[in-house]
């Protein structure tokens, strides 16, 4: 059988994970790099501080499984499509 | 080649093979994302050949190809659809479902390194600090 992603050995995936939350018992550091380039913003990108592209810390609340952060992490990945998008019209108009 | 052509005719239907030079050249840098999006899940086990890759900005793919105890090809193609509310996961024969707890954990990460690896393999750009490398 395939491995998905609910059934993967997920050990160097986790590791990094992990290496990505802030310490523990710490609050929130994020040092935001986002890309200066970034397409229109469609989601409220405020209430993503706790996990964008490049960041080297998450917040507690990125370990969240409440629904309210089920969506937020739903945006990260759809805001990662967009710039992936954005990335390849870049490229095929040659900038 | 053959695995991405599939998985594309699996997702979105044989007709869309058939397109303008532009969406072909798109086609191929998303080949290319493929290749790399494969690998972010740890090794393949021996006989798969898996893909995963971001085929527009709300959906995400996982396909693999492999072959049973019995010698016959199999495969099989999980679609992330990102929506307001959650990513719902949508496989052929399978209940849709939004995905939750450490699966939506797990692709999320996946997701950070795709972009990650194909923004400065790719596209020469450091997502870290949001400057373009040198070719």
């Amino acid at each position: 059988m395939p491995t998905q992603p609910d059934a993967i050995d997920i050990e160097q995936l986790r590791a990094q994970l992990e290496a990505m939350y802030a310490p523990s018992g710490s609050t929130a550091d994020v040092v935001e790099r986002a890309p200066t380039y970034q397409p229109q913003r469609m989601i409220d990108t405020a209430r993503l501080g706790f996990i964008k592209p490049g960041v080297t810390a998450l917040t507690r609340e990125a370990k969240s499984h409440s629904p309210d952060h089920n969506a937020l992490k739903a945006q990260h990945i759809a805001t990662l499509g967009t710039y992936i998008d954005s990335l390849r019209i870049r490229k095929l108009r040659g900038q | 080649m053959a695995f991405f052509k599939k998985s594309l005719q699996l997702l979105i239907g044989s007709d869309s093979l058939r397109l303008p030079t532009m969406k072909l050249t798109k086609r191929e840098l998303i080949q290319k994302e493929s290749r790399i999006g494969g690998e972010l899940f740890g090794s393949v086990p021996a006989g798969h050949h898996r893909q995963f890759f971001n085929l527009d900005p709300s959906t995400w793919v996982w396909y693999e190809e492999w072959t049973d105890s019995k010698g016959k090809p199999q495969n099989r193609t999980t679609r992330y659809e990102v929506h307001e509310n959650g990513v719902l996961k949508v496989q052929d024969g399978a209940p849709y479902y939004y995905i939750e707890g450490q699966e939506l954990d797990n692709l999320l990460l996946a997701t950070n390194m795709y972009y990650e690896r194909v923004a400065k393999e790719i596209y020469k750009f450091d997502a870290a600090t949001g400057k373009t490398l040198a070719a």
